[in-house]
């Protein structure tokens, strides 16, 4: 197949001066990365790149160097179709894994014939869910994909050879006759879900499997030819538990016959990187662990024996740190280049020439670089989300304190550098356990930014990230001691001078909706507003809220968190701020999703009926249609975000001057509403509310609304 | 062949003892014996429910057409007791998907008499070729039904969650603000 080349968007981030008072657009922010990842081919030699963009998932391929990309797989996104995995089985072989038409899963084959500065491409599709394990890149044709066996019910580690698989008729029938062929290195394995694999031998050498009651982890013995258990956790609720709900345990690597390298907070505090003797079942050495902060993930070299590099997010900021001082060296002269304070080699040709960059941090969204080690070169990409680039984003200055249990509470402030003081809003995370806050670019918070608002997100007890005393601390804190972090860190903020103390607003989803409606009960007077999406504000109601909830299990999860419900019904009962609505004062937004399981609508509907009845504050309900815990597409982050906006102006406006572009962003934006309105589709058709949303957009200058104000049988505007 | 056999004859087995209830309208003064609950539950689903069985001090079978209502709630009447919901007919009444508590569903129901009883909203998803059956507790919802639709039932009977479970204790805070006003 011939392709047709089209010029890549390399060169932009040039020609425009940014202006950090100009308006973000509702719909140009709340969109989906537009560039996703890429990927080096082993020989360093030509980049695969993954695309979203107007509704198909695109990859496309080009010569290293150069500026000229082809088109070599599109599939549009619609009825849950998308790309599931992709990447170079060797040097002019890559492959695909996808869900396509009638929900059927395919791995498409790509070959690629290399003619001077050119190539074409030959490729077929083979049906069934598979995902790469190991490339093999050592042995030609061959790679090791773990495929469903729907017959079986379980996962085959399959080696792939695919010289069988060319020049044939591709059927079905073929198909299956030549994958039966393939050796299937996990046969008599069931449960099997993650394989670890020898990059030397490319022998399966360890397993994670998993049960009904308990996971395990084994490594094969080659002097036994049996797999030896090295670790099992039990998930069963009635039998003893082994581990608790905070430990983590994740194998890396197998190091030789008695020792795995893995990452495991196991009768420690932080997640460390740590030598395991499976034979005496516990860690020998910690190879890393940092002073504050769990390790997120890490890479080991079995041919050097050591540890290469490390993740972890270093006051808010992923960060990929190398262990020897040379590649330390080099990620901070490229930290220095691109001028971004994240910066990860996401994949590397085999031979070490070539690199693929990923570099991001708050104010930017992500940039992907090419870097030549010969030449020392380094080549811009493309940027994760190319339609932002005229606008400026904020970094956030980092805050801390000290709470009642001494330990130290990590935010982020993003004020957007304004000269004046800004009303702000205060942002808590949802969970509460197991989640964290990040210092790096987030859609809501750099949106409230622009439209004038400093932000402040807080890293509360019960936290993920700085060990599991930390998260632990945050269990059964619902109404107490979470709320206490965040009223000290608030504190904090609003004594600084770019902040406006009588104009701050609390706003958050889930937990953070929750934690929104009880900070205004319990500090009274710090807020001027209060805003919940996905909340919870009946505790027992998390309980009751459907029959599936009555078993174990369910039960189990709730109050690991929340507390007990057969011994705490009073406690959870006076932490319910829907309990306590007499003490609400201040305006409340709130949002639900009608397909919400986690927090059940059926919350924000008793808030909202309660409010009502006492008629003290005034209170606006959205009910999404077709949300659960979050929305299926971008539409419903858009009406929430400009809703969000419109009331936080109501209430504690920045008082910004407005240009005439800006008032042309902001009549879009109504526009938009109105249109939801109109549909009906994401929430209830709304007559009034569409006619109001169209006339502010009309009167700010958008001359479709004039439209659908006559089709409302409207013309007094 | 043979599933058509076995269906046919559960048919049979359960037309001997299974009671039809049908759905009040606002126009009816609905008004039980004295042993007798109010019983109210919404459909809520996009899978065609035919019908519910429940079983307990005698058995009952929901049917509900949602074609023929304005609105999606089923008000009717039974014994006072406690019940299992073990049957949801689907698309009509020769298929059905099998209920009953376990643990890991509790499908009980405490229906009090003179009161009326909000058991749930009956939901199913269709997943893959599965479906995914629960009793959300929508009390909002129902009260607002109620409130509009069925004044003056809920004016002379207390509304109660029958849904056997965890306690929960809305209504009875709703009554506490009205004592308050």
């Amino acid at each position: 197949m011939k392709l047709k080349f089209a010029s890549l968007l390399f060169v932009l981030l040039v020609t425009f001066t940014a202006n950090s008072s100009e308006f973000i657009p509702a719909n140009q922010m709340f969109v989906s990365d537009q560039y996703q990842s890429f990927a080096i081919s082993p020989d360093g030699e030509t980049l695969l790149g993954k695309s979203f963009i107007d509704g198909y998932q695109q990859l496309f391929a080009f010569s290293a160097g150069s500026k000229q990309a082809a088109e070599v797989f599109k599939i549009t996104t619609s009825d849950r179709k998308r790309i599931l995995d992709y990447d170079w089985l060797d040097k002019d072989t890559a492959y695909v894994s996808f869900l396509g038409t009638f929900n059927t899963y395919y791995i498409r084959i790509i070959d690629f014939t290399f003619k001077d500065n050119d190539f074409e491409i030959d490729y077929y599709d083979v049906r069934g869910l598979g995902v790469l394990v190991n490339p093999m890149l050592g042995v030609e044709d061959k790679a090791l994909l773990a495929k469903l066996n729907a017959k079986d019910k379980k996962l085959d580690l399959l080696e792939l050879d695919l010289s069988k698989l060319r020049n044939i008729k591709h059927n079905s029938k073929n198909h299956k006759k030549i994958f039966s062929t393939f050796r299937n290195l996990s046969e008599d394995l069931e449960d099997t879900y993650k394989f670890y694999v020898s990059d030397s031998t490319y022998e399966l050498e360890m397993i994670g499997q998993s049960y009904d009651d308990y996971n395990t982890y084994s490594v094969y013995d080659s002097k036994t030819g049996s797999w030896k258990e090295f670790f099992r956790v039990n998930k069963n609720t009635s039998e003893e538990k082994n581990y608790s709900k905070l430990d983590v345990f994740t194998p890396i690597t197998k190091v030789d016959d008695r020792h795995i390298v893995a990452l495991s907070n196991i009768n420690r505090d932080k997640v460390a990187v740590v030598l395991f003797d499976i034979e005496a079942k516990k860690d020998v050495k910690t190879l890393y662990e940092s002073e504050y902060y769990d390790v997120k993930s890490a890479a080991y070299s079995r041919k050097q024996k050591k540890l290469i590099s490390v993740s972890y997010a270093d006051r808010g900021l992923n960060k990929q740190k190398f262990l020897d001082k040379g590649s330390n060296d080099f990620q901070s002269e490229l930290v220095k280049k691109i001028g971004l304070e994240s910066v990860f080699i996401i994949d590397r040709s085999v031979t070490g020439s070539d690199y693929v960059i990923f570099a991001h941090d708050a104010s930017n969204p992500g940039r992907f670089y090419h870097y030549n080690v010969a030449s020392n070169k380094l080549r811009f990409l493309q940027s994760s989300m190319p339609d932002l680039y005229p606008y400026t984003f904020t970094k956030a200055n980092i805050l801390t304190t000290t709470n009642d249990l001494g330990n130290k509470v990590e935010g982020f402030l993003y004020t957007g550098g304004s000269t004046k003081k800004m009303p702000m809003v205060v942002m808590p995370h949802g969970g509460p356990i197991g989640v964290q806050d990040l210092n790096e670019f987030d859609r809501e918070v750099q949106f409230l930014v622009n439209r004038g608002f400093a932000v402040l997100t807080i890293n509360f007890r019960g936290s993920s990230g700085y060990g599991k005393k930390y998260m632990s601390a945050g269990r059964e804190q619902f109404g107490k001691g979470i709320e206490a972090d965040i009223n000290k860190l608030v504190n904090k903020a609003i004594s600084l001078t770019a902040i406006d103390s009588d104009k701050v607003c609390i706003y958050g989803k889930s937990y953070g909706g929750y934690s929104a409606i009880t900070s205004t009960i319990l500090y009274p007077g710090t807020y001027k507003c209060a805003i919940s999406g996905f909340g919870v504000f009946d505790l027992p109601l998390l309980y009751s809220a459907s029959n599936l909830h009555h078993s174990e299990d369910v039960k189990d999860a709730i109050s690991f968190v929340v507390g007990d419900i057969d011994t705490k019904y009073a406690e959870l009962k006076e932490n319910s701020p829907l309990y306590k609505a007499n003490k609400i004062n201040v305006p409340t937004l709130l949002f639900a999703g009608r397909n919400d399981e986690i927090a059940h609508p059926e919350h924000s509907r008793r808030l909202n009926y309660v409010l009502n009845t006492i008629g003290k504050v005034d209170v606006e309900y959205h009910e999404y249609l077709h949300s659960g815990h979050g929305h299926p597409n971008w539409v419903g982050d858009r009406h929430q975000l400009i809703t969000i906006v419109s009331f936080l102006n109501k209430h504690i406006n920045p008082g910004l001057s407005l240009t005439e572009k800006n008032k042309s962003v902001i009549s879009d934006d109504y526009y938009l509403l109105g249109l939801i309105y109109y549909d009906g589709h994401y929430l209830k058709k709304d007559h009034d509310k569409a006619e109001k949303y169209f006339r502010l957009a009309h009167s700010n200058g958008n001359e479709n609304a004039a439209k659908y104000l006559r089709r409302l049988g409207i013309y007094d505007f | 062949m043979k599933k058509y056999v076995v269906l046919s004859l559960l048919i049979l087995l359960l037309s001997g003892c299974v009671s039809k209830l049908s759905n009040f309208t606002n126009e009816q003064k609905l008004a039980p014996d004295s042993n007798m609950g109010v019983v109210v539950i919404a459909y809520d689903s996009d899978t065609a429910i035919h019908s519910l069985v429940f079983s307990g001090p005698s058995t009952f079978e929901l049917e509900h057409n949602l074609y023929d209502n304005k609105h999606n709630y089923v008000v009717t009447s039974f014994p006072a007791g406690t019940y299992d919901i073990t049957k949801a007919k689907i698309y009509s009444k020769y298929y059905y998907i099998s209920l009953g508590s376990d643990e890991d569903a509790n499908w009980k129901i405490n229906i009090k008499p003179n009161k009326v009883n909000y058991i749930g909203h009956f939901n199913i998803d269709q997943i893959g070729s599965g479906y995914k059956v629960q009793i959300k507790n929508s009390t909002t919802l129902a009260l607002e039904f109620l409130q509009e639709n069925y004044q003056d039932l809920i004016k002379r009977y207390e509304l109660v969650y029958s849904k056997d479970g965890p306690d929960d204790e809305f209504l009875a805070f709703l009554d506490s603000l009205k004592g308050e006003e």
